[in-house]
């Protein structure tokens, strides 16, 4: 029983942790189509935002939405430096974000060596809670988590500036003859999806290690949650999570972590040959 | 296709005397990065040339690596037979897989991440199936090649090596100068329009992964004999990132681009990676984000822009008129046309709904041709015309109700089947391949009807049109124009080789969605002479959707109203202007 | 026929103007670099500086008067300046990829190694200059740059420091072309071949003496073995599963992940529920610290459960920080803590020209340097630079370095002192116990 009870909560981090990383790239794809294969490296340099917070001697807690900013600034850049000239190619901008996420990795090796980084865990210890003790942190991640992605996935669907950008994602050339306007919507879009990146490598940084490679161990795992989830619903994000979170939880527990991570890749290779996708129409 | 030829045979020699004179180290590279320029050929001919962004062309290049390793480590003397199987089994390997995804129409973003993850899921694999595949340090040992016993040397496998990789991309870069090569371009750029014309798009695009996987395996043997190891990685992420890159500096849809691009990226890496290595991996970043925005046809073809020559010049088809005996069978109507119509009904729709979502697009429409008539079908916007179109020339399927096209069902049918019975389409928007030339587009919309791959390499680029078709060219100077790039053509002249295009395959029901749009007056009522006279002298029957009521009085014998969904009157276009319900749906309007 | 028209003419050789133009561009850029190799190389360039005026070897007999002395066991005692040819070592490292963080201190041992070997006579009165070559941990990279270091760079021997699937990939190249090969990372074991010698650590002994030495210490006897999914971790835990039994302990959990994994918290779970009280962790890099930091908030840091680590290096452990580590075994060929007036001086010159935030060096920069010195023992004890003649002079060579005493066995191993550090609360490594010239339990007979 408790050791269920554990697996669940195991399984219930491993989704909060899938949902917001994989958060800002189910954005940008839902609102944009576009894939950011550099998406990785957002959430990489959020954790170094945390490193740099904590090596200046601040509060963990601060790194959150000074990562939030940081990320946002970045976003924003790239999103009218290079995003912008390119985005109605959605393969034109899985190749330039490749070559993005290659130079973000290179300038954070740069900047900070290829050394690891770490933060120290600032709530060390656990909880009992549901009859078992978990790891204090691991709820404050899921808590944190969860709000984050809830209230990020509320002001896309529910407010006017999200309802602005869906119109947007209906009919771009409709939306810019009815005046909405779309060069503001993107801009925001992409640099909210940054953003959330960014919490998310701060919010991991305590549990694990900081450094330039990291990002491509973030991508692969956010992929899984957007493929499995749809790639045009918003929401899909935390049914991906749950399901990819599940999978892999259960594999380990009755199997093995290498055969879990094979079966995960499995569960993307169905999903996208289940999917509905829209026919390429002609190109008017 | 000669030209390729000389060139691969010229590369071939230049190849053998670089090795032969600075031997060793070098002459390794170079057979090794001609491997890579194999490989990313392989990409190009997918990727470049048919429109499928593969990010997973080391699924075939891996797999028969392993293959071809498995072999010469067990029977070293059956290692040169097993360079044609491993271009078998990379083509067994892209035929699976191209027919189990491509069926499925997914977007190009679908296909990049799912050959990705399914090559990451191969390394996977091959780490863990260690009785096979020898698990993370791979297979090791393997021989060079040789046969009889015998083995080359390092020297003249580099040789051997060098030439069979140039050899086996001479065969790709002579393919893509035959007819297949334009057809493949067609459906990169517009894969309906093709559909529309008589391809069988998806077929194509398969035999075009499978062409490709074959390439693919090619290089795997080769390259596992000149490195002498497989490894797990060679499906890893970097891998397979680096194949794009070096296809897309070079230049995608060339042949000689990514052999470029995989030569000098190669060569700049193994010098420079270690003078500098963190500023060079920062530098392919820039490069491939650089490519990607300011040129991102690749580097060959922005230097013959430079150049200032045309960025395509490909073989130019020479049209030339039907002959008339072949006009009965492959020409617009013709006696053949009298006499089918004499039986049965040009086409009939019966009770065809079509809706999307809530909203009703067609709402049981019965619309019947009897006889070879000029037919305009007219409405308010959202009256369902395109649509009717769309389902009379099989582009959309329609929910429920039949179709019957020139006495045959076709209802459910493709669009490709429409179209090689007959039914042509022109759409409301031009829809030509605007990188290749008029008489190419021609010529392409010549060959539709009757295709396959394999016929498509072997026919001639010269090619008989039906009569028509030229005489629309005649007339409208666009046979001064042949060796234009069609999407260089003003709107007006993009409407009438869309016109010629529609009339140029076997067209025996041509269906136009507003021929007029873009065209001054005094154009459109010279189209409306000239759809009249192709209608009388050929008997050909022919819809027209439209606005413009003057070409309409000019050009019709009958006209159908459609409003909501539904046909609202039918009748000449005197008694259709007269009918008070259609007054009253144009109110104020004409009239 | 007046509708009858014809193609536009083209330039049939453009292409082909290209790829000749390719090809002779590759013919002229090849041709420089073969006149200059030794300019187009960078490790030339800093050679450059170390091929010295008859003051040099002073300056450095300065700044670290200790440091000759290693070389100076096996060269003549006053050693008369290297002139001549130079003899080409070949290093092949990882520099960049995963296994890059170990890069930099070897690339600084590889100016140690000239400086030292030059300041000591020479190979054979003939100066050493070392090649850097970086397989990026990537085996087929790994090949090529093997192929730069022998076929290119001309190398006389290759000392390797990188993972197991590059060595595969590369060593043919080593035999096809009859040079010496030393391997010098630790590694699985089981290597055997004419042109190679291999001297890092095997898991034999890492563990033989150590496992035991562990239980005792520590009183614990479940042991949970959880490692990297590849074949270094695996065969580890085969002979620690040997060893642990021999010593009447039991293995209560056996685990592998993928490399790159991130979440742990069902493998916490599984070892806590496993009843294991010593933890032996294989984890590499970024999984290690995944793990650890990890590992505590579940009740299984090492205050509940011991560990016995054989990878955990100081940039790794550094991350993990005291409050984690405070107390973890670690059991390796050296570590810069190890206390001997050699390696005292040794480390301090390291920080000194390197700088004190240089990445330490350790034990893979170690073997590498000590791979050097043997082979340029063997070279001078036989006299050339023959591979067959080096191999022989190498079978059975004794030498004293910074490290300890180390001796080439018959198997093309080296027995060697294995030391284990604990983590001190201030992060600090402490060597606890030191078990010299242990031999490894391989057999080899090319």
């Amino acid at each position: 029983m408790d050791a269920l009870t554990l697996e669940l909560l195991n399984g219930l981090s491993l989704f909060a942790t899938l949902a917001i990383v994989a958060l800002g790239l189910g954005i940008v794809f839902g609102l944009m189509g576009i894939i950011n294969l550099a998406h990785g490296e957002f959430v990489m340099i959020g954790a170094y935002v945390a490193y740099v917070t904590h090596a200046n001697g601040l509060s963990h807690w601060l790194s959150l939405p000074l990562a939030a900013v940081v990320l946002f600034v970045l976003g924003a850049c790239i999103e009218v430096g290079l995003i912008r000239r390119i985005h109605r190619r959605p393969e034109v901008t899985i190749l330039a974000t490749f070559g993005l996420s290659i130079c973000l990795r290179q300038a954070v090796e740069l900047i900070f060596t290829k050394d690891f980084r770490g933060v120290p865990n600032p709530v060390p210890g656990a909880t009992r809670a549901f009859g078992v003790l978990f790891p204090t942190y691991r709820y404050v991640l899921i808590g944190i988590a969860v709000v984050v992605v809830v209230v990020t996935l509320l002001a896309f669907t529910r407010s006017r500036f999200g309802l602005t950008v869906r119109a947007i994602v209906a009919d771009r050339d409709l939306a810019d003859a009815s005046g909405v306007r779309t060069g503001i919507a993107y801009f925001c879009a992409f640099g909210i999806g940054a953003a959330t990146a960014g919490i998310a490598g701060a919010l991991v940084a305590p549990l694990g290690a900081i450094e330039p490679q990291a990002g491509l161990a973030y991508l692969p795992g956010a992929f899984l949650v957007v493929i499995v989830g749809g790639f045009n619903r918003l929401w899909g994000v935390i049914a991906g999570a749950l399901v990819v979170a599940a999978v892999q939880t259960g594999v380990i527990h009755f199997y093995d972590a290498v055969w879990a991570q094979i079966a995960a890749l499995a569960l993307a290779v169905l999903m996208l040959q289940l999917r509905r996708v829209p026919v390429e129409g002609a190109t008017a | 296709m000669r030209r390729a030829l000389a060139t691969g045979a010229a590369c071939a020699v230049a190849a053998a005397v670089f090795s032969g004179a600075f031997g060793g180290y070098r002459s390794g590279q170079l057979s090794l990065f001609l491997v890579f320029a194999a490989l990313a050929v392989s990409l190009d001919f997918v990727w470049g040339y048919s429109g499928i962004l593969s990010l997973g062309q080391l699924l075939p290049f891996g797999i028969a690596a392993y293959a071809s390793a498995k072999i010469a480590i067990a029977a070293p003397s059956l290692s040169v037979p097993m360079l044609v199987g491993s271009a078998a089994v990379g083509a067994g390997v892209a035929a699976a897989l191209g027919a189990a995804m491509l069926r499925r129409r997914p977007s190009a973003v679908v296909v990049g991440l799912l050959t990705l993850v399914l090559s990451l899921t191969l390394e996977q694999l091959a780490e863990q199936w260690r009785d096979v595949t020898g698990g993370f340090n791979g297979l090791t040992g393997v021989p060079r090649l040789g046969t009889f016993g015998a083995q080359l040397s390092d020297t003249a496998q580099d040789v051997a090596v060098s030439v069979l990789a140039i050899a086996a991309i001479t065969v790709v870069g002579t393919l893509v100068t035959r007819p297949i090569g334009a057809v493949l371009i067609g459906i990169r750029s517009n894969e309906r329009r093709m559909e529309a014309l008589g391809y069988k798009t998806v077929q194509i695009k398969v035999w075009a992964f499978t062409v490709g996987g074959a390439l693919a395996g090619f290089a795997g043997a080769l390259y596992v004999h000149r490195t002498s190891f497989v490894s797990p990685q060679i499906f890893g992420f970097s891998l397979a990132t680096s194949v794009v890159l070096w296809t897309l500096v070079g230049g995608r849809g060339t042949i000689v681009g990514p052999v470029i691009g995989a030569m000098a990226i190669n060569f700049a890496s193994a010098t420079l990676a270690d003078v500098w290595l963190q500023y060079w991996t920062l530098a392919t970043g820039l490069i491939f984000v650089a490519v990607v925005v300011v040129m991102p046809h690749g580097l060959v073809p922005s230097a013959q822009r430079l150049a200032g020559r045309p960025a395509r010049r490909r073989q130019q088809p020479v049209l030339r008129p039907a002959a008339t005996g072949a006009d009965a069978t492959s020409g617009p109507g013709a006696g053949d046309g009298a006499s089918s119509a004499a039986t049965a009904a040009i086409f009939e729709a019966q009770d065809v709904h079509k809706s999307f979502g809530f909203f009703r697009l067609l709402d049981g429409v019965t619309l019947t041709m009897d006889d070879a008539e000029l037919r305009c079908l007219i409405g308010p916007n959202g009256a369902g015309k395109s649509t009717l179109l769309d389902i009379l020339s099989g582009q959309q399927g329609c929910q429920s109700g039949r179709v019957l096209v020139l006495g045959t069902e076709h209802t459910g049918r493709q669009a490709w089947e429409f179209a090689r019975h007959g039914v042509s389409r022109k759409f409301q928007s031009p829809q030509l391949i605007d990188d290749l030339s008029v008489a190419t587009n021609v010529a392409i919309a010549a060959w539709g009807t009757r295709s396959s791959p394999w016929a498509l390499i072997r026919r001639p680029w010269n090619t008989a049109v039906p009569r028509p078709a030229l005489e629309i060219l005649e007339r409208t100077q666009l046979s001064e124009r042949l060796g234009m790039r069609a999407g260089d053509l003003s709107h007006g002249d993009e409407q009438w080789l869309e016109i010629a295009m529609a009339v140029a395959g076997d067209c025996r029901l041509l269906l136009l969605d507003e021929p007029t749009a873009g065209m001054t007056v005094a154009e459109s009522l010279e189209a409306a002479a000239l759809l009249r006279e192709l209608h009388r002298s050929h008997r050909l029957p022919i819809v027209i959707v439209e606005h413009d009521m003057a070409f309409i009085r000019a050009v019709a014998d009958r006209v159908t109203v459609l409003a909501r969904g539904e046909v609202l009157a039918d009748g000449t276009v005197a008694e259709v202007e007269n009918d008070p319900d259609v007054r009253a749906i144009y109110a104020g309007v004409d009239s | 026929m007046g509708s009858t028209l014809k193609p536009r003419t083209r330039s049939r050789f453009r292409t082909a103007a290209i790829m000749m133009a390719l090809l002779l561009g590759m013919a002229a850029a090849c041709a420089t670099s073969d006149d200059e190799p030794a300019v187009a190389e960078p490790a030339a360039t800093e050679a450059e500086a170390a091929p010295a005026p008859a003051d040099e070897p002073a300056d450095d007999s300065d700044a670290a008067p200790e440091p000759t002395e290693a070389p100076a066991t096996t060269a003549p005692d006053e050693p008369a300046e290297p002139s001549g040819e130079p003899v080409r070592i070949g290093i092949l490292f990882s520099n960049s990829g995963p296994a890059g963080i170990f890069g930099q201190p070897t690339a600084n041992i590889a100016e140690f190694i000239e400086e030292d070997i030059n300041a000591a006579g020479g190979i054979n009165g003939r100066p050493v200059e070392t090649f850097l070559a970086d397989d990026a941990t990537d085996p087929a990279v790994g090949r090529q740059a093997m192929e730069q270091l022998i076929e290119s760079d001309g190398v006389d021997v290759v000392l390797g420091t990188h993972s197991s699937a590059t060595r595969e990939a590369a060593k043919p190249l080593a035999e096809d072309a009859g040079v010496l090969y030393i391997y010098a990372a630790l590694y699985e074991g089981g290597e055997c071949s004419p042109v190679m010698f291999n001297t890092g650590e095997v898991p034999s002994q890492q563990l033989a003496p150590v496992i035991p030495w562990m239980m005792d210490e520590t009183g614990g006897s479940k042991w949970f073995l959880l490692g990297n999914d590849y074949v270094w971790p695996r065969r580890s835990f085969e002979l620690a599963r040997q060893y642990i039994e021999a010593a009447g302990g039991e293995v209560v959990g056996e685990e592998y992940v993928p490399l790159g994994t991130q979440d742990f918290s069902s493998v916490a779970q599984q070892i806590a529920g496993s009843g294991a009280d010593l933890i032996f962790p294989a984890l590499v890099g970024g999984d290690a610290i995944a793990f650890e930091t990890q590992a505590v908030d579940f009740g299984i840091g090492q205050d509940a459960i011991p560990r016995l680590a054989n990878i955990y290096e100081e940039n790794v452990l550094g991350v993990m920080g005291p409050a984690v580590t405070a107390g973890m075994r670690v059991t390796l060929g050296y570590f810069k803590e190890v206390d001997n007036p050699a390696n005292n001086a040794f480390v301090a010159r390291y920080f000194e020209q390197f700088g004190a935030d240089a990445p330490p060096h350790m034990t893979f920069s170690s073997h590498i340097y000590d791979a050097a010195l043997l082979y340029a023992a063997a070279a001078n004890a036989a006299g050339t630079t023959d591979t067959a003649a080096v191999a022989a002079a190498l079978e059975g060579l004794s030498l004293s370095t910074p490290t300890g005493d180390i001796s080439i066995t018959g198997s093309r191993h080296l027995a060697q002192p294995i030391y284990v550090a604990e983590i001190q609360s201030d992060g600090s490594q402490l060597i606890v116990q030191s078990f010299p010239a242990v031999e490894p339990d391989e057999t080899c007979s090319p």
